[in-house]
């Protein structure tokens, strides 16, 4: 009964905000003068626009994925008249005669994804930390040098990863060996999770000691839960990269398909898929992504923003 | 903490050889600590970053042998001066000239644009919250699908391009082979993507800087009569350009590795081509990597340079302003 109250309360809640935040915004409108009134409808109308651009291809690989192939050469913009699974079930089949059939394509996105995320993230934390909390000769040069690789256009640097990966550790295509490619500490978490530790109190991590903890366990029990947000976001943020990212698997793990890299491989193998059924693989690959987004939406955002770089 | 006691657990009286001893440990502490923790991605910065970069530059002047010479650089000038064996112009030459455009455009038609738009949005156009979200969805769903939905919509079979093509929008020449597979217009194509996709993250990074420029500012402009537009070209874009620049150096140092758009919108057509593609698709093919670690190491040694005077000019034309 409480529960159900809180339920009805919290929902009600939610409306009147909303009221009263679409209040601030006439009341808002309102003070505007009349050309900047007419410029935000004038941009609304573009915005419309090209919101209208950048939704219609989803939109049309949607529709087009679960409807028959004869429709789709009939009139591939027009709402399907029977909604079908064969383009999925024809992408399946056809998966399963080439490198990866298509739940090994989804499980190795979602390993991959996980454990690149994941070790990219242990290791920043560790270098931020350190570097963001202990005074030493080298930590000045530290920050500075993950700033200035961030700029330094190192053009030909995959031609030495590539031999390094192939022919002098001879790691290439090996799952298990590839995972220290991904423990990298020093790229652009590092520098988010520098400014976060930097704003934590170090008092905390003293009155931890105080109480006989050690470094380590200062660092882990104290200090890493008060920059959790940011570790938050970043995962997502950083998964979502990782999922999208088909290179790796393309130069350094080719028998190790992803579904990024189904994407990137069969949207010219005309011969061997029809475009609705290529269509649903896209479907397929976005789909985890999009739920991620809508769930985390607030904090891909604001994360994003905090980033924000002021120079 | 062990040493600030005795056997007894009495506290040691603070004589200065006492202090000087725990000052001793616990820095020697935190020195293991700090060691421990930068230990590992130290070895894995040394081995999948400095190794492999310094051994692009050491491939750069070896060659099929693995003797040192200066082969692959007197390609590399071979093939910027002459014609291919057909007598057209190299792909290098195309490589070079397209990733020079494609910055420009990045900064002077995409950042502007983007700059607009989170202007835009930050002044509370309606439905604001829903644009920003649709205009950061190409962000997350990743460049391969947006690319590739967009090739399907607009190569020879797609439904577009033959609706353009059915109103006569296409020549007959381009219309026979596709607007990504003629040399004329696949370049072009790569250009217009880039342009179509470019509002996303960015949008929200200047969004961002503009929450931190404090409302008093937009309000005494307000009652001075400064208009919306003198506000955004006096107020706005002076304030946030320390984003805008460090944008741009940040996108200026990405210029000769960007491939992705060439790599899926038109792989096969060297007119389209850029130096990130050039190297990239070699590399890919595997036999000889000292051709493009050659190369990348030019353009390295060009690029840096070019990056570093791009920064220090955009900090010229913006001072810093602390708000």
């Amino acid at each position: 009964m409480i529960k159900e109250n809180l339920i009805v309360l919290s929902r009600d809640t939610k409306i009147t905000n909303k009221k009263t935040s679409f209040k601030t915004w006439s009341r808002n409108w309102k003070k505007k003068t009349k050309s900047e009134r007419v410029t935000l409808w004038i941009m609304l109308v573009v915005f419309l626009i090209y919101g209208f651009t950048l939704m219609f291809p989803l939109y049309w690989a949607v529709i087009n994925s679960f409807k028959p192939v004869a429709e789709y050469k009939a009139n591939s913009f027009a709402w399907p008249s029977v909604w079908t699974l064969e383009n999925y079930q024809e992408l399946f089949e056809m998966m399963e005669t080439s490198t990866s059939n298509i739940f090994e394509a989804i499980w190795n996105s979602v390993w991959m994804s996980t454990v690149s995320t994941l070790l990219g993230l242990i290791a920043s934390s560790l270098t931020a930390y350190v570097v963001s909390k202990y005074r030493f000769k080298m930590s000045g040069f530290i920050y500075a040098a993950v700033i200035l690789i961030q700029v330094i256009p190192l053009v030909g640097s995959i031609t030495g990863m590539y031999q390094l990966v192939w022919r002098t550790l001879e790691i290439g295509d090996k799952p298990l060996l590839i995972w220290p490619i991904w423990f990298g500490g020093f790229g652009f978490s590092f520098l988010l999770l520098y400014s976060a530790f930097k704003s934590v109190p170090w008092s905390y991590a003293e009155s931890a000691f105080i109480d006989g903890a050690g470094h380590f366990k200062t660092f882990v029990r104290i200090m890493l839960p008060q920059v959790k947000p940011v570790l938050a976001s970043l995962f997502v943020v950083n998964f979502i990269g990782a999922w999208n990212d088909y290179m790796t698997a393309y130069l350094y793990l080719p028998s190790h398909q992803t579904l990024a890299l189904a994407v990137y491989e069969l949207q010219n193998d005309a011969s061997r898929i029809s475009v609705p059924a290529y269509l649903a693989v896209v479907v397929i690959s976005i789909a985890p992504i999009l739920i991620l987004f809508v769930s985390f939406q607030k904090i891909i955002m604001e994360n994003t923003n905090a980033g924000g770089l002021k120079g | 903490m062990e040493n600030e006691f005795s056997r007894n657990n009495q506290p040691l009286p603070l004589t200065p050889d006492n202090a000087k001893k725990r000052w001793m440990t616990r820095r020697r502490s935190e020195i293991i600590f700090v060691i421990f923790m930068l230990l590992l991605p130290l070895i894995q910065f040394a081995v999948f970053w400095l190794v492999p970069n310094f051994d692009s530059i050491v491939m750069g002047f070896r060659n099929a042998s693995g003797s040192f010479t200066l082969e692959n650089f007197r390609k590399f000038f071979t093939d910027l001066t002459q014609n291919d064996e057909l007598g057209r112009q190299n792909e290098l030459v195309y490589s070079i000239v397209n990733s020079l455009i494609y910055f420009a455009v990045n900064i002077f038609v995409c950042t502007p644009i983007v700059v607009f738009f989170s202007y835009i949005l930050y002044r509370k156009v309606p439905l604001n919250g829903v644009f920003k979200v649709v205009f950061y969805l190409p962000s997350i769903i990743g460049g391969t699908v947006m690319a590739t939905l967009y090739k399907k919509l607009l190569d020879s079979k797609g439904p577009l391009f033959q609706l353009m093509n059915s109103w006569g929008w296409i020549s007959k020449e381009v219309a026979q082979r596709g607007l990504f597979a003629h040399g004329n217009t696949a370049f072009l194509m790569v250009v217009l993507y880039s342009i179509w996709t470019c509002v996303g993250i960015n949008m929200i990074m200047f969004h961002g800087a503009m929450k931190r420029i404090p409302n008093e500012i937009f309000e005494s402009a307000d009652i001075d009569g400064v208009g919306f537009f003198k506000q955004f070209t006096d107020i706005v874009v002076p304030l946030i350009w320390p984003t805008v620049s460090t944008l741009v150096v940040f996108s200026l140092a990405g210029i000769f590795v960007t491939y992705g758009p060439v790599m899926i919108l038109a792989p096969d057509k060297k007119e389209a081509s850029m130096i990130g593609w050039f190297i990239l698709s070699r590399v890919n093919q595997g036999s000889n990597l000292n051709y493009p670690a050659a190369v990348g190491l030019i353009f390295t040694a060009v690029g840096l340079p070019f990056v570093l005077l791009v920064r220090y000019l955009l900090n010229k034309i913006g001072d810093s302003v602390e708000y």
